[in-house]
C-alpha cells in the first residue's frame, strides 16, 4: 500500500478512529494490525517471511542478552546476521552476483551455467532488515535491552509508517515508545497533519510533475546537452521531494499517533560539502552505516588513508544497499571519491581560503558548486547504465545547444524549484517545522492550500515512491 | 474585527493560491500564461508521452549478448535519403485516398471483389491503378509497395521495400537479412540493421549488413512465401526473418465453443464499461465545470480529472460470458504436431494451417537457396490480471477476441507459438523468441498485436540479441556472407509496373 492511495487514507482514518478510543495495549495491537494490512495489501505471502525473520531475531536477541559467555553471544549475533543478511542477499543480491559472475565468465571466453532465481523483491526488505539488524547489534553491544514481548518487537519492525521506506529507526528509540502511554496533544496532531500535508505536496505536486521532465530528458538519447542537464536537475528535485515526502508522511502519521520518529532530511541541497550532505540526506541510513559499518571499521581513528578507506567501503556498501546493480555501486564509489577529494581540498590552502569565506553570497556559491557534484551523482543513480551516463555527459560538454523548447522546460522546472528553494530558505532560518509555532487559523489555511494545490496542480499520474524499489 | 480580518486574509490567501495554481497549470499544460482565454503555446512540449521511456526502462530485463553494448540502443538510424524525385503525385494520391492508392496490385487479382469494392468506393477519383505480373500468374503476393516514394509506410527503395537503397549485385562483404511480415512489422528492421552494423564496425568483423524490409500490411504467410520467392531470394539474403501473419489468430472457433446466439467479436448483448466514462456523477460534475474550463486551465484540468480523461484509466478485465477452451483429443496443447495442425480443415484453429503451409513453401525456397529461415514467435498482449485502457482494451475485449478471457487468449497464443517452435525444430530452421522475451507492458502495444514505437524498438533489440550469437557462429564457420545471385534479377519482368485504367477494371 502506498501513502498516496485512497486505501492508505482509509486505513489511516480507521486506525486513528480505533487508536484514540483504546488504551496503550489495544493501541499497540491496532498499530500492529495496521502494519499487517499495510504490508499485506501488497503481497500477504511475504508477511510470513517477516514473521519468520522477526521470530528468529526475537529469540536470538534474548539469547544474546542472557548468554554469559562472550563466545555464545557472538555466535547468536552471527546467527542473526546470517539470517537477515542471508534473506536480503537471497532476495536482492543473489541474481545480481550470479549474473555478474556469468558475465565475467563469458568475458573470459567461458560458458557460464549459473541459474538465476528471478525472485520477487519483497517490498521494503532493505529497510526492515536494517531495523532488525540494528536491534540485534544494539542488544549485543548492550546498548538496548532485548524485548521480551514478541508483539512489541513485531510492532517495532512492522510499524507501518516506516515499514517500506523508512526512516530506519533504532530499537532503543522506538521500542520504548510502545511501552509507555503516548500523549497525543492537539499540537502533535496539527504538527503531524502539516508534516503529512507537506509530504503529499512534495510528492504529488512536485516530485510526480518533475518526474515527467526527468524521464523526458533521460529517455531521449538524441536530445541536446541542455535538455540532458535539465533532466538531471529535474531528477535531483524529484528524488529529494519523492523520498523526503515519504519521510514526512511517515513522520507525520507517526506523530499523529503520538510516536516520535527520526528526522531523515535536513535541507541537503543547502549543504556545501559531502560531509554535511550525508548529515542531511537520508540521515537515518547514513547514521546507520556510520554506527554499524564505518565506526566498527575503525572510523577516523587511524591514519588518513585508513579513514578514507573506511569511508570508501562504507559508501560502496551504501551504494549497494540502494540496489543490486553496478550503477549503484558506482554511485556509492562516486560519493566515496567525493569524500576523499573533499578531504584533500579542505586541507589545501585554496580550500581553507574558500572555507573561510562567510556570508550569504559565499554560501550560495558554495551550495551551487557542490550541488553540481551531487547532480553528477544523481546522473549515475538514475542512468540505466554507465554508458548512458557517459553519453549524457558528452552531450552536455559538446552538444549543449539550448533552444526555445529547453527554455520552456526550464521554466516548468523553475515553477517547482523556486518555491521549493524559498521554503527551504525559510526552514533554514526558522527551523525545520516552522508551522509548529503558527496560529491555528494559519494552520487551517496551510492545509486548505495544500489540498487545493494537490487537487489542481498534482500530477495526473502517480508514480511509485522511488525508494520502494530498495 | 478579528473575524473580519480573518475572512479577509483567508479570501486573499485563497485567491493567491488559485492564481498560483492557475499559472502552474497553464505552464504545465502548455497554455500561454498571461492571455485571458486558454490558448496553446506552440513552444510547449507535451512531456507526458515519451516514446522511448518504457523501452529504456525495460532494457535491463533483456539478456544482453556478450558483444553487444546497451548504449547502442540509444543510437538510432537516420532516415534513408529520400528518392531523387519526391513523387508529389504519390503524396497526393495518398492524401486523397489512403496508402492503398499507391499499391502495385498483382495483375491476377484485379478481378477480386475486395479490390473492385475499393475502386468503386473511390469511383471517379482514382483514374488508374498500378499492377505487376508475377511468374506463372501466381496470385501471391497480392500487392507490392510502389518504389521510390514516401508512402504511408515511410520511404520505399527501388524495389518497394521500406529502407535504403541496396546494390543489385551483392557485395562480397555484405550479409543480407530479409524481413517478411505484415502490419505488425514497421520500423524494427531499420533499427536492427543499424545495430548490426554498429556491432560489425566496433568488433572489426569486416562485414556490413543490409536488412531488406519486404513486410507489408494485410498480407499472409502465402503472400510472404511469394515475396521470398520473387523478391527477396534473388537478392541473395543470408537470413530471412518472419514475424506476424496473425490476422487469423483470434479465429479459434474449433477450440472455444460459444453459447448459441453468440458471435466472436460481437458483444451485442453485453455492455462493456467504456474506459472513458466514469458514471453519472462524474459526468454531471464535469458538465458543471465546463463553463469555467473555457478560460481556466485549472478548471479544465479538474474537469478532465473528474471525467477520468487524465491519468491512469487502465481497467481490469470486464466480466464475460463463461466459455471453455478445449483442445481436440488428437491435438496435444503442450506439444503440438505441426503436420497435424497443417492438415486441419476446421478453419477454427487460429488459421495456423495457412501459416504452416506458407512456412513450408518458405522452407522449400530457403533450402533451395541456402537461406537460413528464422521464424519469430508471435505476441498477443493479454494475460490474466492485465489492466488495459484505450484501444488495447477495446481490441482485446470487444473488436476481435470477445468473449475470450485474457487467460484463454494467453493460452491460445502460447499454443500458437509452440506450434511454430515445433515446426521450426522439425524443419531444421531457427526460431526467434519474441513472445518469451518482450516485456508484458500495455504501453508497448497499441492494440495487443501492433507495437507502438516503444515496442518496436524493444522488438528490434530482442531480435538483435538473438541474432548476434547465430551470426557470429556462421561467420566463424564461413557460412555467411554467401555470394549473391549474379543474374540480372532486378530487371526481371516481375518488377515491371503497368498502369491500368480503373474504368476498364470496373467494366465501364
Amino acid at each position: 500500500m502506498s501513502f498516496t492511495t485512497p486505501a492508505f487514507l482509509v486505513l489511516f482514518a480507521a486506525t486513528c478512529l480505533l487508536y484514540f478510543n483504546l488504551r496503550r495495549g489495544g493501541q499497540n495491537v491496532v498499530v500492529l494490525a495496521a502494519g499487517l494490512i499495510f504490508y499485506g495489501w501488497w503481497d500477504w505471502r511475504f508477511l510470513f517471511l517477516i514473521f519468520a525473520t522477526t521470530g528468529a531475531d526475537y529469540v536470538c536477541a534474548i539469547l544474546i542478552q542472557e548468554s554469559t559467555s562472550e563466545r555464545r553471544r557472538t555466535v547468536f549475533l552471527a546467527v542473526v546476521l546470517a539470517i537477515n543478511l542471508g534473506t536480503l542477499g537471497l532476495f536482492k543480491y543473489l541474481d545480481f552476483f550470479a549474473q555478474s559472475a556469468s558475465d565475467l565468465i563469458r568475458y573470459f571466453g567461458g560458458t557460464p551455467n549459473l541459474v538465476l532465481l528471478h525472485v520477487v523483491l519483497p517490498l521494503g526488505i532493505s529497510f526492515y532488515t536494517f531495523h532488525a539488524l540494528s536491534y540485534a547489534i544494539d542488544v549485543y553491544r548492550r546498548r538496548t535491552e532485548a524485548e521480551r514481548n514478541y508483539l512489541i518487537y513485531l510492532s517495532y519492525v512492522m510499524f507501518f509508517p516506516l515499514l517500506v521506506a523508512g526512516p530506519i529507526e533504532r530499537a532503543w528509540h522506538l521500542i520504548p515508545q510502545f511501552k509507555v502511554d503516548r500523549h497525543v496533544t492537539a499540537g502533535k496532531v496539527w504538527s503531524g497533519l502539516l508534516l503529512c500535508a507537506a509530504g503529499f505536496v512534495k510528492k504529488i505536486v512536485i516530485a510526480d510533475n518533475v518526474a515527467v521532465m526527468a524521464n523526458y530528458g533521460f529517455d531521449r538519447a538524441s536530445a541536446t546537452g541542455a535538455l540532458h542537464l535539465l533532466a538531471i536537475y529535474a531528477f535531483a528535485i524529484q528524488i529529494y521531494c519523492d523520498f523526503s515526502a515519504y519521510s514526512d508522511i511517515a513522520r507525520g502519521s507517526a506523530r499523529i499517533l503520538g510516536f516520535d520518529v527520526f528526522q531523515n532530511f535536513e535541507l541537503p541541497y543547502l549543504t556545501t560539502n559531502p560531509r554535511d550532505f550525508w548529515r542531511a540526506w537520508h540521515i537515518s541510513l547514513s547514521s546507520w552505516f556510520r554506527d554499524y559499518v564505518y565506526i566498527p571499521l575503525g572510523g577516523n581513528r587511524g591514519s588518513r588513508a585508513q579513514t578514507l578507506r573506511n569511508l570508501a567501503i562504507t559508501m560502496l556498501l551504501c551504494g549497494l544497499w540502494h540496489g543490486a546493480a553496478w550503477i549503484f555501486v558506482l554511485w556509492g564509489a562516486f560519493h566515496g571519491v567525493m569524500f576523499a577529494v573533499y578531504d584533500v581540498w579542505s586541507r589545501s590552502r585554496v580550500g581553507q581560503w574558500v572555507s573561510a569565506r562567510r556570508g550569504a553570497l559565499a554560501h550560495t556559491m558554495k551550495c551551487l558548486v557542490f550541488f553540481q557534484f551531487v547532480c553528477l551523482g544523481w546522473l549515475l543513480f538514475r542512468a540505466d547504465s554507465p554508458s548512458q551516463a557517459m553519453h549524457m555527459l558528452r552531450s552536455i560538454a559538446f552538444n549543449f545547444s539550448p533552444d526555445v523548447t529547453t527554455g520552456y522546460l526550464a521554466l516548468r522546472l523553475a515553477l517547482f524549484a523556486v518555491p521549493l528553494l524559498l521554503v527551504q530558505i525559510y526552514q533554514r532560518r526558522y527551523g525545520m517545522a516552522p508551522w509548529d509555532h503558527w496560529r491555528v487559523e494559519s494552520k487551517v489555511m496551510a492545509l486548505c492550500a495544500a489540498t487545493l494545490f494537490i487537487t489542481l496542480v498534482g500530477a495526473p499520474n502517480r508514480t511509485q515512491f522511488i525508494y520502494f524499489q530498495f | 474585527m478579528r473575524r473580519l480580518r480573518l475572512v479577509l486574509v483567508g479570501t486573499l490567501a485563497l485567491l493567491a493560491c488559485l492564481t498560483a495554481a492557475e499559472i502552474a497549470r497553464r505552464v504545465l499544460d502548455g497554455y500561454y500564461v498571461w492571455r485571458p482565454g486558454l490558448e496553446k503555446n506552440p513552444w510547449s512540449t507535451d512531456l507526458t508521452w515519451s516514446s522511448d521511456r518504457p523501452v529504456e526502462a525495460l532494457l535491463k530485463s533483456i539478456d544482453l549478448d556478450i558483444e553487444a553494448d546497451r548504449s547502442w540502443f540509444y543510437d538510432r538510424p537516420r532516415s534513408p535519403t529520400p528518392a531523387p524525385d519526391p513523387s508529389e503525385w504519390a503524396e497526393q494520391r495518398r492524401a486523397a485516398f489512403d496508402p492503398q492508392a499507391n499499391y502495385v496490385w498483382n495483375a491476377t487479382r484485379i478481378g477480386d471483389i475486395q479490390l473492385r469494392e475499393y475502386l468503386r468506393q473511390y469511383k471517379g477519383r482514382l483514374d488508374e491503378i498500378f499492377t505487376f505480373r508475377p511468374p506463372g500468374n501466381s496470385p501471391f503476393p497480392h500487392y507490392r509497395l510502389y518504389p521510390n516514394i514516401r508512402s504511408g509506410f515511410g520511404l520505399t527503395n527501388e524495389f518497394g521495400w521500406r529502407g535504403g537503397v541496396i546494390e543489385v549485385e551483392k557485395p562480397s562483404n555484405v550479409i543480407r537479412i530479409g524481413v517478411l511480415g505484415d502490419s505488425t512489422t514497421n520500423e524494427y528492421p531499420a533499427m536492427l540493421e543499424h545495430w548490426l552494423n554498429l556491432w560489425a564496425e566496433r568488433r572489426h568483423t569486416g562485414v556490413r549488413f543490409e536488412v531488406m524490409n519486404a513486410a507489408r500490411p494485410a498480407t499472409g504467410a502465402l503472400d510472404a512465401a511469394a515475396i521470398l520467392e520473387f523478391e527477396l531470394a534473388p537478392a541473395g539474403p543470408d537470413y530471412v526473418i518472419t514475424y506476424g501473419f496473425g490476422n487469423g489468430i483470434h479465429v479459434a472457433d474449433a477450440l472455444v465453443a460459444l453459447p448459441s446466439g453468440m458471435r466472436r467479436g460481437q458483444p451485442a448483448a453485453w455492455q462493456s464499461p467504456d474506459p472513458d466514462t466514469f458514471g453519472d456523477l462524474s459526468k454531471r460534475l464535469s458538465e458543471k465545470l465546463e463553463p469555467a474550463a473555457r478560460w481556466s486551465a485549472a478548471a479544465a484540468f479538474l474537469r478532465d480529472r473528474v471525467a477520468g480523461r487524465h491519468g491512469d484509466t487502465l481497467l481490469p478485465e470486464p466480466s464475460k460470458p463463461p466459455t471453455m477452451l478445449v483442445f481436440p483429443p488428437d491435438l496435444d496443447e503442450m506439444s503440438p504436431d505441426p503436420d497435424r495442425v497443417a492438415k486441419d480443415t476446421s478453419q477454427g484453429l487460429m488459421l495456423l494451417e495457412t501459416y504452416l503451409q506458407g512456412l513450408d513453401k518458405m522452407n522449400a525456397i530457403a533450402q533451395a537457396r541456402d537461406i537460413r529461415l528464422l521464424v519469430s514467435t508471435f505476441r498477443v498482449l493479454a494475460f490474466d490480471g492485465m489492466r488495459a485502457g484505450g484501444n488495447l482494451y477495446r481490441t482485446i475485449n470487444q473488436d476481435y477476441w470477445w468473449p475470450y478471457t485474457y487467460a484463454q487468449i494467453r493460452r491460445l497464443t502460447a499454443f500458437y507459438n509452440r506450434t511454430l517452435r515445433a515446426w521450426a525444430e522439425r524443419r531444421g530452421q531457427g526460431i526467434l523468441e519474441i513472445d518469451e522475451r518482450m516485456p508484458w507492458r500495455p504501453e508497448l502495444y497499441g492494440d495487443g498485436l501492433h507495437e507502438l514505437p516503444a515496442g518496436e524498438a524493444l522488438h528490434a533489440w530482442v531480435v538483435f540479441q538473438q541474432l548476434l550469437p547465430r551470426i557470429r557462429a556462421d561467420l566463424a564457420a564461413g557460412n555467411v556472407p554467401k555470394p549473391g545471385d549474379r543474374s540480372d534479377w532486378a530487371n526481371a519482368p516481375y518488377w515491371k509496373i503497368e498502369r491500368v485504367s480503373v474504368a476498364k477494371i470496373l467494366g465501364e
